[in-house]
């Protein structure tokens, strides 16, 4: 089990910390196999310059990884992780993200990681499950889950940025018992339909969005990184694979 | 409202050079944001545009005015802090009046100025309430509401959502440049975080170990960016390198990598010895015709788009391509790379080659 909020045994080094589990009499794991299994756990999280180091000695980031890699050093059938990357900084979590993945994948232990970042669910998981006041929503492949949501809730859990949701009624085509219409980003057609005006072009380097007022709403958009667009020009957009859901927020199919 | 200028700004801590020589123009009206990793000086910047860090050399204008040797008292800004100090034991009316009141402004002006700012941010409904039993987010309205009360010719945050959870963060974030929309107060932010910097920012200056790296508005710092260390820190995935030992001409329009020759945007200066080619992750394609080669390592979906990790001869990329596009880890890919954005560097000393296309943005001097 691997905790959002590490815990280190104080008094040790890294390499104490790393290799207490396998120390367990139990295991009765042969010395140079403790010695190259910590070596190699602390090479994938890049904490092997620090092996030596006492635990306290060490920044967050690296009390973590030494907090994870005290779970890989054992070769469990099941890891249990909590948030295992959240108080690490984005350049290292999106590092230690593939070298997860890459870790269950080669040693085919099954992991079950709780999260409240998308990124995390949608880029690690072979499968999602969706909680809603501890009740499984929705439960399938990221993709699945991203392209075939069966609630609001759902819907707005993945995707970013979020997905727009607006009255049916805004758009023509809704069908019978449609009270909210459910439009991601990327589903929105820029160039014909109906007029909004801009309100803000925001400029992210790789994409650019777009906050348009349509109609009284606020809908967030993506358009080309280059687009000449600025606030207050006026725009035409149409809804392409939208999604429609019922007053009581359950998908309409 | 305010121009704010520095003219070779330093700052040294006994031996250690904190800000080696900043220059940059924040204008009247703008979000200016001041973007690096934590150590590289952009606090300590900022503290010296307010008055609480005295230069140990260097110049600040604030409307024209050069006021580095001046009380922060005397400066007319208003700073709001990553730890938004509030006045625990009176309520929030009384927060925010504060430095209305300390001023001698009289009672009636205040009732209106503090009614008027509440309104602006939506926080009218708990004036009379004792501040301690206040979420997060109504605390940093209270913390603004407060800057703002006294109409400073600028407004300086440091790290003001740095506390806040990343759902929130974004949501005051948009609260925070709308304000600014509406009220057009030139302010200075610093962050770590470049994805807000280039959120809302109109410009940024990016600094790493006191030096200003780059200085202008965020498409052209992601395009075109000036050095190895800007084109690693913003973007998400951050730009890839292939580096390679080799020499590039003035005027050569290609360079080679392992004997395969690569087209990039025509260059304006010679280099030799290790270079790197920078690319962007949406500007690699996958092309079965091209000669340039890969293996897939790692695939990450993202809905609309997945990142794809890709060993070559000269480091890993990152290719930002359409989740509709097969991709299975092992598979040998040719690497198409759009060549009017790619930027060659001199992998020495991080330093941008000069081309045709980054000409306008980087220029000289």
């Amino acid at each position: 089990m691997v905790f959002q909020q590490y815990s280190l045994y104080p008094h040790l080094t890294v390499r104490q910390n790393l290799e207490f589990p396998l120390k367990s009499p139990l295991l009765r794991t042969p010395k140079d196999e403790i010695e190259r299994k910590v070596r190699d756990v602390a090479e994938v999280l890049r904490i092997d310059h620090k092996l030596d180091n006492k635990a306290t000695a060490l920044s967050g980031g690296e009390m973590q990884r030494v907090s994870i890699g005290r779970a890989l050093v054992r070769n469990p059938s099941i890891y249990l992780m909590d948030e295992p990357l959240s108080s690490l900084d984005a350049k290292l979590r999106a590092e230690l993200r593939i070298e997860l993945k890459r870790i269950q994948a080669q040693s085919g232990a099954t992991l079950l990681y709780v999260t409240h970042d998308q990124v995390e669910a949608m880029t690690m998981a072979t499968h999602v499950g969706v909680l809603d006041h501890g009740r499984l929503v929705q439960f399938g492949p990221p993709r699945e889950v991203y392209e075939n949501p069966v609630s609001i809730y759902a819907a707005t859990r993945l995707g970013q940025p979020r997905i727009n949701l607006l009255p049916a009624s805004v758009f023509a085509g809704a069908p019978e018992g449609a009270r909210t219409i459910g439009l991601r980003p990327e589903h929105i057609v820029q160039g014909e339909g109906e007029e909004g005006s801009v309100v803000r072009v925001e400029r992210l380097g790789d994409q650019t969005r777009l906050h348009l007022d349509f109609k009284q709403h606020q809908i967030i958009t993506v358009t080309d990184p280059h687009t000449p667009l600025k606030a207050g020009d006026m725009v035409q957009i149409r809804p392409r694979n939208a999604y429609y859901f019922d007053a009581a927020g359950a998908r309409i199919v | 409202m305010a121009r704010i200028e520095i003219r070779n700004l330093r700052k040294e801590f006994g031996d250690f050079t904190a800000v080696q020589s900043s220059s940059f123009v924040i204008e009247d009206g703008e979000f200016f944001m001041l973007l690096g990793p934590s150590g590289c000086g952009k606090t300590t910047t900022l503290r010296m545009m307010a008055g609480l860090e005295l230069p140990t050399s260097g110049e600040i204008f604030i409307d024209n005015q050069e006021v580095s040797q001046k009380r922060a008292s005397e400066r007319d800004i208003a700073f709001v802090f990553q730890m938004f100090a509030l006045y625990p034991h009176v309520n929030v009316r009384k927060n925010i009046s504060y430095p209305l009141v300390s001023q001698g402004m009289k009672r009636s002006q205040v009732t209106e100025r503090v009614a008027e700012v509440s309104r602006i941010l939506g926080i009218e409904g708990i004036l009379d309430r004792p501040v301690s039993g206040l979420s997060g987010g109504d605390r940093q309205r209270v913390a603004l509401a407060r800057a703002i009360v006294r109409e400073p010719k600028a407004f300086f945050m440091d790290e003001p959502l740095g506390a806040l959870d990343a759902e929130f963060r974004e949501h005051m974030a948009h609260e925070l440049r709308s304000l600014h929309d509406r009220m057009g107060a030139t302010t200075v932010y610093v962050t770590h975080d470049q994805l807000e910097a280039m959120q809302m920012g109109d410009k940024i200056v990016v600094m790493n170990h006191g030096v200003v790296e780059q200085f202008g508005v965020p498409q052209d710092i992601y395009d075109w960016p000036a050095t190895m260390f800007v084109a690693d820190f913003i973007g998400s995935p951050s730009m890839s390198f292939l580096r390679f030992e080799g020499a590039v001409e003035q005027g050569g329009t290609s360079v080679e990598l392992g004997g395969i020759s690569v087209e990039v945007p025509r260059l304006l200066e010679d280099a030799q010895g290790p270079l790197a080619l920078g690319v962007r992750p949406e500007h690699i394609h996958f092309d079965d015709t091209a000669t340039y080669r890969g293996q897939v390592i790692a695939t990450e979906y993202l809905g609309t788009t997945q990142i794809v990790s890709v060993d070559t001869p000269h480091g890993a990329l990152k290719a930002r391509l359409s989740s509709e596009q097969p991709t299975r880890v092992g598979d040998a890919v040719g690497l198409r790379l759009d060549k009017r954005t790619l930027t060659v560097f001199d992998a020495g000393s991080g330093r941008a080659l000069i081309s045709e296309a980054n000409r306008e943005v980087l220029g000289h001097g």
